[in-house]
């Protein structure tokens, strides 16, 4: 099959890599830029666990292909944190116990970095609708959404800060 | 959840000696910045990976499973079913209930998703098989 190359920027850094068309976002990430942190929960866009951030919007690694994403900036899990300082949705899932295994954790953490921008101040059941997308079959649902409205609460503290 | 801020708690909780109070995870640090290490992120040299293709019917004669368009495709290192176990007497194998299963379905399907058949390849990239009972 012709591979195609595509220019993407991952996490800040530009990565030029020749890829089958066909190859899924997702395994793009885990298999050419070593990126393991989306995980393959399900394969069929149910889980989440592969959500990922494209020029501002969530995504799911295993709906897209790596071509389409040609020019793009693309926000993993490992691009989170700003160095050594966790992001407020790292710190968040950390202080309120959001994860058990930790496997769709990568997923919850890019879909609530999104959404607490897309909504700053949201109310509990606006968080349950927008995290509806990542399943966790830990199924500690509960603490993921105080985690969200944890690190909501700590966005908005900085924010008042810098103002 | 969190370590209290409450002086009267903080008291109670230093003469708990740490009893009563909820912990925070060491290993969580590695799972939020995707670090976590699974099985499926784990590369060792020279890897094979391995797809299971199953049955889409609950009830059925396996008359024959054709492996060639399988092993046409590139990176497709051996296709196998139970008539390749069969001479190593691995078809069936114990389980921990102490009676016998059907490692891959062994000339009759008995439910729906039975594992019929598996691709090995060098990479993980799944690989389609032509099979036809």
């Amino acid at each position: 099959m012709a591979k195609q190359l595509i220019t993407v920027k991952v996490n800040g850094k530009k990565i030029e890599k020749a890829v089958e068309p066909r190859t899924l976002l997702v395994h793009f990430l885990r298999e050419d830029c070593s990126l393991t942190g989306a995980h393959i929960g399900c394969d069929t866009s149910h889980c989440g666990a592969c959500t990922v951030d494209i020029d501002g919007e969530s995504v799911k690694g295993c709906t897209h292909l790596a071509v389409q994403c040609d020019g793009s900036e693309v926000l993993t899990v490992e691009g989170l944190a700003n160095g050594a300082v966790l992001h407020a949705v790292q710190d968040g899932f950390y202080k309120e116990h959001g994860l058990q295994c930790g496997f769709c954790t990568p997923g919850m953490l890019m879909r609530a970095y999104r959404f607490l921008q897309e909504n700053p101040t949201p109310t509990e059941d606006e968080v349950r609708h927008g995290m509806s997308g990542n399943l966790c079959r830990c199924t500690g649902y509960q603490n993921i959404i105080k985690a969200v409205l944890h690190a909501a609460a700590t966005l908005q503290q900085t924010q008042k800060v810098a103002a | 959840m969190n370590a209290p801020t409450d002086p009267t708690l903080l008291e109670r909780s230093a003469a708990l000696q740490g009893l009563g109070d909820s912990r925070l995870r060491k290993e969580d640090a590695r799972f939020i910045q995707g670090k976590g290490n699974y099985v499926d992120d784990i590369k060792l040299p020279g890897m094979l990976h391995m797809d299971i293709v199953r049955s889409p019917v609950a009830h059925a004669r396996i008359k024959k499973i054709d492996k060639t368009e399988a092993l046409k495709v590139p990176g497709v290192i051996a296709v196998l079913t139970a008539e390749d176990l069969k001479p190593l007497k691995l078809h069936w194998m114990p389980t921990l209930a102490g009676d016998v299963a059907a490692v891959l379905a062994d000339e009759k399907v008995h439910f729906q998703m039975q594992e019929v058949a598996v691709v090995i390849a060098r990479t993980a990239t799944r690989r389609p098989m032509a099979s036809r009972r």
